[in-house]
């Protein structure tokens, strides 16, 4: 089965996205397919390589970027979620002429439309949020 | 058929309001705070879903994590995150509570 | 899937979660029939007369007015919470379709997934 996975609570605000990577992983565990990990609403924080939590404390971009690269899957964050809260990649930093960006790939900024086709898309959709 | 998943305490109107949505062949999971449902002996809430013959679920690493794991209602089922998987291919699609 | 069920269940201006909501309710109309289910407090996203300068946030609850013109007819809720709300229909900006418990049960197995924000 194919899974969209939508998380949208920020990491270390709520555990909306520890629940999500745990779950992401059982997806996998089992045998079924991750079609798209979607973050909105706070979940895009999840997607700022800035973070920089204690070393005996999970890094859950950390964790979501092994996870993706491991597995080869796609986590896409949404742009005005992201951009109203400083959540840009370098093309979208020099767009609005900010010092840097803090998002890089396996991150990518899209639009709600890859949320819309997750749902249309994916066998089961699966929201996380705070 | 739909896997309604609830993450808040037993003090939050998310409980009360979810049960009024489930119908027979719903299951209900109770993950992170919402695993506290089923730790009080006065949820008639719960109890009710029970007696219903709907089964309800705590994912067991929120239990553990949070010193439930001897202090739940004996008819909740423990679950792991892959079970949690399993139940959502078993059922339809999924809502969120909380 | 065929039809899709967005659920509003936060009021406006304490959290995002509305205006981001009904910007993915938007983007959802351009692909797929859409219904939206406002449940608890949610329901004050529709109330009229919202005025927004003084706080400076935005007034997104006009922007439902525009949902007739991207296709989203069906609009729900619980004529329960308005009544817990001592709203009536008269109060809000678009008229959603009243339901009793037993009705808003089976709107969430009429849809084909749901999206809750």
């Amino acid at each position: 089965m194919k899974f969209l996975i939508v998380v949208q609570g920020g990491p270390y605000t709520s555990q909306a996205s520890l629940s999500a990577w745990h779950f992401a992983r059982a997806v996998l565990t089992r045998g079924h397919e991750i079609y798209r990990v979607f973050f909105y609403h706070d979940g895009v924080y999840n997607a700022n390589g800035l973070l920089s939590p204690p070393q005996d404390e999970v890094n859950l971009h950390e964790a979501w970027r092994l996870l993706a690269v491991e597995n080869d899957l796609e986590l896409v964050i949404c742009v005005a979620s992201a951009l109203r809260r400083g959540i840009l990649d370098q093309t979208e930093a020099s767009r609005y002429e900010k010092p840097l960006g803090n998002v890089e790939a396996p991150f990518i900024i899209s639009g709600l439309g890859q949320l819309i086709d997750g749902t249309i898309n994916a066998d089961r959709t699966m929201t996380f949020g705070s | 058929m739909i896997l309604h998943t609830l993450n808040k305490s037993p003090d939050h109107p998310a409980l009360n309001r979810c049960a009024g949505f489930i119908s027979d062949g719903d299951c209900l999971i109770l993950i992170e705070d919402g695993v506290y449902c089923a730790a009080t002996n006065d949820s008639s809430t719960l109890n009710n879903l029970l007696l219903r013959e709907i089964p309800v679920f705590c994912l067991q690493a929120d239990v553990e994590a949070r010193g439930l794991l001897n202090r739940l209602n004996p008819a909740v089922q423990l679950i792991d995150y892959e079970g949690f998987v399993t139940l959502s291919t078993e059922q339809t699609k999924s809502k969120r509570w909380g | 899937m065929k039809k899709l069920l967005f659920v509003q269940s936060h009021p406006p201006h304490g959290s995002l979660f509305g205006q981001e909501g009904l910007d993915a309710i938007l983007a959802g109309s351009a692909f797929i029939e859409c219904g939206v289910l406002f449940l608890g407090d949610g329901i004050y996203q529709l109330l009229k007369d919202q005025q927004t300068t003084a706080l400076a946030s935005k007034n997104f609850s006009v922007s439902y007015q525009a949902l007739h013109d991207y296709g989203v007819e069906s609009l729900f809720c619980s004529a329960a919470d308005l009544l817990a709300r001592n709203l009536t229909v008269a109060d809000l900006i678009v008229t959603p379709t009243l339901l009793d418990a037993t009705e808003l049960a089976a709107v969430l197995r009429d849809y084909d997934g749901i999206l809750d924000f």
